[in-house]
């Protein structure tokens, strides 16, 4: 299908995130934040330039070589959590690494122990359907972590949440960040998480538009 | 690998609703695919009548053509007005059709008689025909042609055999069979008839709206599950499996609800044969299903393959 128009969705960004660095982009919908972290994903491919992650150009690889990439560098939250319905909480947050070479064990192991870093310990064998919005977004959370990432990409994590519970999910990121020393790239629209960022993005219209640190 | 079969396998356990009623209606399909494909198969019957009984030899020659796809034996005597035949049970392939009323007959000593000479006579009566006495189970409408009244009982050990019924295959060369058959018994023959028939023996319009109905009703099934499948391959995409990863659980899915489609189709399949044929195994269905499931899970996976690339670049947001 030929769209009529050529949208630019994402242009002239240029960024540098250090490692452990909790970062948020804000702005407002359809200003290319989803398409910005789904290009540092290697989900979607740029028109022209480069993303570097520890030195790997992430748009240059294959869709296997970029899953590969994927599975061990970068953990992934959704803004409707996007969790697996017929799996229990601790199968959720494993599915990962099902295709690793880990065995079952140390796969347990991982998961059990992030099952109850993210307060959810008393859930092992729930569902998703069984889970409340702040609670599925908990595990969404631990499931981003179960590779060990040094990088974690979370489109709109709260946007499906009251702001209470929205705000408990930034707080726990945020430890996570400060904890297992992980950069975060947050990409909200919701300005009351302003004060927990290290740094702040704006971005309108596909572009960057100010900085805050 | 074990981890994504497993993964397979919870995914159709959460999916159970709609997976059974996908391989359920597919199995109507198959099972509709298989019935036409049947009737074709089964377009001519050659009814061969001879003079002297027949050799086990010329029947085994007879029966072994490649175009036959069965062949009833029967023996038939006249008495008086009236003929009787002892038939085994590939006879009712051909027979059932005809039969109007009542049910064949499930041993040597029921029977079902044609029409004309039921009509002076009632199921549940007696006719003695050459000192054995039969139990009347039906009559039928008289496809044999005979001159004379019938009377048809079964027969599982059939020593005396004067007259054969061959199912023809739909594409073979009737003239090229029916020369064969002369050189074969000429001088035995005392007629040869070719007829039609069709093998549908219950309303075949309330057949054609169920699988009308079935087709239409797995073509959404189908997508809907396609859609649900593709939405999970972008998600464990973007989770870290590789597309190898991901066919091996479209492959393992596949095969599952197709398996258990070609076993269904099967059943049902067999199930109509023996209702409708009274017999149960029939190669060709066999065939035929294994045909359609694999390539059921072929096209299923390039669809899926198809789609899960056309998405990956496109669809980011959807993830």
């Amino acid at each position: 299908m030929k769209a009529d128009r050529e949208i630019v969705a994402v242009k002239e960004v240029n960024l540098k995130v250090n490692q452990g660095e909790f970062l948020v982009i804000l702005g407002p919908s359809g200003s290319g934040k989803t398409t910005f972290l789904m290009l540092l994903a290697g989900l979607l491919k740029p028109n022209s330039g480069k993303v570097l992650i520890n030195g790997v150009d992430v748009t240059t690889l294959s869709i296997d070589q970029a899953a590969l990439f994927r599975r061990r560098n970068i953990g992934l939250i959704f803004q409707r959590f996007i969790l697996i319905p017929f799996l229990n909480s601790l199968e959720n947050i494993a599915v990962p690494l099902y295709p690793s070479e880990i065995g079952d064990e140390e796969l347990r192991k991982r998961a059990t122990s992030l099952l109850q870093r993210v307060g959810l310990g008393h859930r092992v064998d729930h569902r998703p359907c069984q889970l409340s919005g702040g609670e599925q977004q908990r595990l969404a959370i631990a499931r981003a972590l179960v590779n060990d990432p040094p990088l974690v990409l979370a489109d709109e994590p709260t946007s499906e949440l009251d702001s209470a519970t929205g705000r408990s999910i930034i707080e726990l990121m945020k430890e996570l960040s400060k904890e297992k020393k992980k950069t975060f790239i947050v990409a909200t629209h919701d300005e009351g998480i302003v004060g927990i960022a290290d740094r702040i993005l704006k971005m309108k219209d596909g572009t960057l538009a100010d900085e805050q640190g | 690998m074990k981890r994504i079969i497993k993964y397979s396998i919870l995914s159709l356990y959460g999916n159970f609703l709609k997976v059974v009623l996908l391989a359920f209606f597919t199995s109507i399909c198959f099972t509709f695919l298989l019935v036409e494909l049947n009737s074709f198969e089964n377009g001519t019957v050659m009814i061969i009548k001879t003079r002297e009984i027949l050799s086990s030899e010329e029947i085994i020659e007879l029966a072994s053509q490649r175009c036959n796809y069965y062949t009833s034996r029967v023996f038939y005597a006249t008495f008086g007005n009236l003929t009787l035949y002892k038939v085994d049970e590939n006879f009712w392939r051909f027979m059932l059709r005809h039969i109007i009323i009542g049910v064949p007959p499930a041993n040597p000593f029921e029977a079902i008689i044609d029409f004309r000479y039921g009509s002076s006579i009632n199921i549940g009566d007696h006719v003695q025909v050459d000192s054995a006495m039969y139990t009347v189970v039906g009559l039928f409408d008289e496809p044999l042609n005979s001159p004379s009244r019938s009377i048809v009982t079964t027969s599982s050990n059939l020593s005396k055999v004067n007259m054969l019924i061959i199912g023809l295959s739909g594409f073979c060369d009737q003239s090229q069979i029916t020369g064969y058959v002369y050189s074969l018994i000429e001088e035995k023959i005392e007629r040869i008839t070719l007829t039609r028939e069709g093998l549908l023996t219950f309303p075949s319009y309330i057949f054609y709206a169920f699988v009308v109905v079935s087709f239409l009703t797995t073509s959404i099934l189908g997508v809907l599950f396609i859609r649900d499948i593709l939405q999970d391959c972008l998600l464990l995409l973007s989770l870290g499996w590789t597309t190898t990863n991901i066919k091996t659980y479209i492959l393992a899915v596949m095969l599952i609800i197709y398996c258990f489609a070609g076993f269904s189709g099967i059943t049902a399949s067999r199930m109509v044969s023996l209702l409708i044929f009274r017999i149960f195994v029939i190669p060709v269905l066999d065939g035929t299903v294994l045909i359609a499931t694999a390539i059921g899970i072929v096209s299923a996976c390039t669809y899926l393959r198809l789609l899960l690339r056309s998405d990956l670049y496109q669809g980011g947001e959807e993830v």
